[in-house]
């Protein structure tokens, strides 16, 4: 099985993973033209931008002390990032041992 | 019966809460909850076991809508108990919103923030991400003695 099938895998057992992606890379749609947009980052200003001029890839990274799912966009044919997002769901994590000395 | 040598599970949660002083002097006059708060940094840093204080070496820069400092950690979670484990965890995710980070960071630090010093409580690690006009949330694990935030066993 390769990542991308382990990735695709992850997300369909993994109820609402998606819709959290969904939720947290602040896509709104606009009254006035129905369209779904993103906020990216543009040189040095963020602004919004329509979610169909961009391309969107979004993976899954779980061990035993973390859930974390990301969501990126570019624009076609670019290698620049305008848009990640991220959201790591902490799972467990190293705990302290509380130890008396014995006498003698 | 017989005895048994251990530290009392009380003693773990009542250090939680802030009812026992071991020092050779008491510090702490306030009667409320401390205010804490959680600050991001940068793959490249060093923060660990020795941190002692809150500072920016080596935090996110405080740009792209990312306030040095970090952000406040929402506690409406008593310190509990269960078996031999006394645990705390936040009470709400923590979270950035329209953040692009300065570079790709894998580390909170948890600190206290009523204290004049800022004082060091723990550095939790995660895979490292960078975030562009996006949002960034640290969901807290459950709140138990087995998975909960801070625990002591």
């Amino acid at each position: 099985m390769t990542q991308v099938e382990i990735i695709d895998k992850l997300m369909t057992l993994r109820m609402g993973v998606e819709s959290d992606i969904v939720g947290m890379d602040l896509r709104i749609v606009t009254k006035e033209t129905g369209h779904e947009q993103v906020l990216i980052q543009d040189g040095d200003t963020q602004r919004m931008e329509c979610v169909k001029n961009l391309v969107r890839t979004n993976g899954v990274l779980e061990n035993d002390h973390e859930l974390t799912t990301w969501v990126e966009y570019r624009y076609p044919n670019s290698d620049v990032i305008v848009h990640r997002s991220a959201h790591v769901t902490v799972k467990k994590t190293p705990e302290l041992s509380g130890v008396v000395q014995p006498f003698g | 019966m017989a005895n048994s040598q251990a530290m009392c599970t009380r003693f773990k949660r009542d250090i939680l809460k802030g009812l026992h002083a071991l020092g050779t002097s008491v510090v702490r006059a306030g009667t409320t909850p401390d205010s804490l708060k959680m600050a991001l940094y940068l793959a490249s840093a060093s923060r660990g076991a020795g941190d002692t204080v809150y500072n920016t070496t080596g935090e996110l820069a405080g740009t792209g809508n990312y306030t040095q400092g970090g952000a406040a950690v929402t506690n409406a979670n008593e310190p509990d108990e269960s078996g031999t484990t006394a645990f705390w965890t936040p009470s709400a995710s923590v979270s950035w919103a329209n953040l692009t980070s300065s570079g790709a960071f894998d580390a909170a630090l948890l600190y206290n923030d009523t204290s004049a010093s800022d004082l060091a409580i723990a550095v939790f690690t995660f895979g490292s991400q960078n975030v562009t006009a996006g949002t960034f949330t640290l969901t807290m694990p459950t709140n138990d003695a087995t998975t909960g935030l801070i625990r002591i066993a």
